[in-house]
């Protein structure tokens, strides 16, 4: 059987907050294939950021294993952590993150700064990738000249700088309004539809029906994997997918 | 990344915070400028004391005749009258020129303590001194006009005398010294030399030679012998001196050392009493070198904490820096970024901010102390040495002072960081 992408079997997370000890994550088994495109969803307090930290090496898991791209990487060290973050996981953050002291290319070239590759080549590609998510025009602007859609494009450009199988938005259009929202999630089914695997963890009901594959969490427990209706999804989305 | 790159970064992240850097930097900016303000007074005054002492010359030795104290001389009697004989002796440079090895010159000096007067019967305040012709070379004199003595008036004994530059101009104003005559007690000596010193001897503790009259030794000896009086209120000294001082050239600097070693063996077991005293300018030189090296570390010290003070006020920026900017430690680090990285990162800020500091200060500084020569007329000397080590030092400080605070950052979990705002 060839390995998924993500596998994480019998996964726990404990966390000690003052005498009381949370059992934050329980018993979690998961399989996410390469190119699937997943929402995780759940009620605040349902374990659903945890678990991202968990795939996203943010966090090691307390008990079980965890796989990515075939290698176990439940028990590393912090600088190995770290180089993996780098090559394999893409973040993206509700509140976009930017480095307001460098401009869009500089904020998209910092995991490739990380990852030592020369400067002329991670500038040349920190443009290309500014092209690609729409940037071209705002090469050489600071974040706070960014209007908020610019901003999350500037950051999934950067979440994509090493190309990394995987991508972690944790709420990404939560502070987005629904258009520019919208055109966002139109920028993740592009990146879906060239085969990018992606998870998404939201608790806005309407994104599940973009997803593949939905994950309902409760109480640290994964309760559903359910697969979302087609025939429900909007039908003005198609508006975006040439973003 | 290179140093380049990284020194961008870091400007660029300061940038964030222009106004609060330059305050924090002020503390650095002070304290380099201090540190190199004392250094180049220092390093000034050192100086003018090492050129003072060299124009006494580093290959030379003095012996000077100096009188024990009392009880060593003793016969004191009621009617409080002095006799004393000491000092030292014809016979001891007789035995020098003979014995010593590498002895370029040798002269001995005796100060007449008569008193000179003019033709026209004015008494003037000039010391006259009875010495040899190797003297003008001892001293490095010039001799403007006329000549110096020569061995020629020591044989003879003859009554020419040569006149310092600064008591030619008191003695004859205007007039030409060469042909003039001086009367010392009842003898009348012909001006035939005046002599020149350029290098300030009395600043350095040396014999004022400019104002000085030169007779020979011979007939100092000849016509006034040993014995000289001095009569001060109810007191009255007689002395008996065969040469006050004798003064010595080597011919190499290195020599200077054992010869006055073997010179103060010799007079130690030839005179009873110790009835003289080595002036060793070389051995002046260093000790002055070592006092001043104390005092310019003690100065250096005290301006150092001030840049101590600065460094704390890194310290104390970087700290806010760092907990401003928990979100963007947690963003680096969920992008890959190490511990090490995020150390490597705000060590390189906190360098670049002192650093920065530093080339100001070291202008300050440079500012300062030209404020210093300038106002206060005291020497200073800003050499490369200081600019290059206060600016290190500044550098020194920021990566010290700023690798708690880096460590606090690299220290933060990244969940938690990402979570604060």
């Amino acid at each position: 059987m060839s390995r998924a992408l993500v596998e994480l079997e019998n996964v726990h997370k404990f966390y000690t907050l003052g005498a009381r000890r949370l059992h934050v994550l329980k018993a979690i088994n998961l399989r996410i294939a390469s190119g699937e495109y997943v929402a995780v969803m759940g009620p605040s307090g349902s374990g659903k950021s945890t678990l991202l930290n968990l795939i996203g090496l943010l966090d090691v898991v307390d008990a079980g294993d965890y796989h990515l791209c075939g290698e176990n990487v439940a028990k590393l060290h912090d600088d190995k952590l770290a180089r993996h973050r780098n090559a394999q996981i893409g973040f993206i953050f509700q509140s976009f993150n930017l480095f307001p002291q460098l401009d869009v290319v500089g904020n998209i070239e910092v995991p490739m700064v990380y990852a030592g590759v020369h400067v002329t080549v991670r500038r040349k590609r920190a443009k290309e990738l500014a092209e690609r998510v729409g940037l071209s025009h705002r090469l050489n602007h600071r974040p706070r000249q960014l209007s908020g859609g610019e901003m999350q494009r500037t950051a999934i450009a950067r979440a994509l700088a090493n190309q990394p199988p995987l991508l972690l938005a944790d709420e990404p259009t939560g502070n987005l309004d629904e258009k520019t929202g919208e055109e966002i999630l139109g920028l993740f089914d592009e990146l879906v539809s060239r085969g990018q695997t992606l998870i998404l963890v939201t608790h806005n009901p309407q994104y599940r029906l973009r997803a593949k594959r939905v994950l309902n969490m409760r109480d640290g427990e994964l309760v559903t994997a359910d697969q979302p209706r087609i025939e429900q999804r909007q039908p003005q989305t198609a508006n975006y997918e040439s973003v | 990344m290179n140093l380049f790159e990284a020194l961008r970064i870091a400007l660029l992240d300061l940038s964030l915070h222009k106004f609060r850097s330059a305050l924090a930097t002020l503390g650095i900016i002070l304290g380099v400028a201090s540190v190199e303000a004392m250094v180049s007074i220092s390093e000034g005054a050192r100086q003018e004391t090492l050129a003072r002492i060299a124009v006494l010359g580093v290959d030379n030795v003095i012996v000077r005749s100096i009188k024990p104290s009392q009880t060593e001389v003793g016969n004191q009697n009621s009617q409080q009258r002095w006799q004393a004989e000491y000092g030292l002796l014809r016979r001891d440079l007789q035995h020098l020129r003979q014995t010593f090895p590498n002895i370029r010159y040798a002269v001995g000096l005796r100060n007449t303590r008569k008193r000179l007067y003019a033709a026209n019967g004015q008494e003037l305040d000039v010391s006259i001194v009875a010495t040899e012709p190797d003297y003008l070379k001892i001293t490095r004199s010039s001799i403007p006009y006329g000549r110096f003595l020569t061995m020629i008036d020591q044989q003879t004994a003859s009554q020419v005398c040569v006149i310092g530059s600064g008591a030619a101009r008191k003695v004859f104003k205007y007039r030409h010294p060469i042909g003039e005559s001086v009367r010392i007690g009842n003898d009348w000596y012909q001006v035939v030399g005046v002599l020149e010193n350029t290098a300030a001897l009395r600043d350095a503790g040396g014999d004022d030679v400019n104002n000085f009259l030169f007779i020979p030794l011979a007939t100092a000896q000849a016509r006034y012998g040993d014995q000289s009086f001095s009569q001060g209120m109810g007191t009255y000294e007689q002395v008996k001196i065969q040469l006050d001082s004798i003064a010595i050239q080597m011919e190499d600097s290195d020599l200077v050392v054992p010869t006055a070693q073997r010179l103060e063996n010799y007079l130690g077991k030839t005179h009873k009493l110790k009835d003289y005293e080595l002036l060793i300018p070389l051995e002046l030189m260093r000790q002055k070198v070592a006092t001043q090296r104390i005092w310019t570390i003690v100065m250096v010290v005290i301006a150092s904490i001030s840049l101590v003070v600065g460094g704390v006020g890194i310290m104390n920026i970087m700290l806010a820096n760092v907990t401003a900017r928990r979100k963007e430690i947690g963003t680096r680090r969920a992008l890959g970024a190490r511990r090490r990285d995020i150390i490597r990162q705000f060590l390189f800020e906190s360098a670049t901010l002192t650093s920065l500091g530093g080339v100001v200060g070291v202008a300050g500084g440079y500012i300062l102390a030209r404020g210093v020569s300038h106002y206060a007329k005291w020497p200073t000397i800003v050499t490369p040495g200081s600019i290059i080590l206060s600016f290190a030092v500044s550098c020194f400080v920021g990566l010290i002072f700023g690798f708690w605070p880096a460590n606090e950052a690299a220290r933060v979990s990244p969940i938690e960081a990402l979570r604060s705002d």
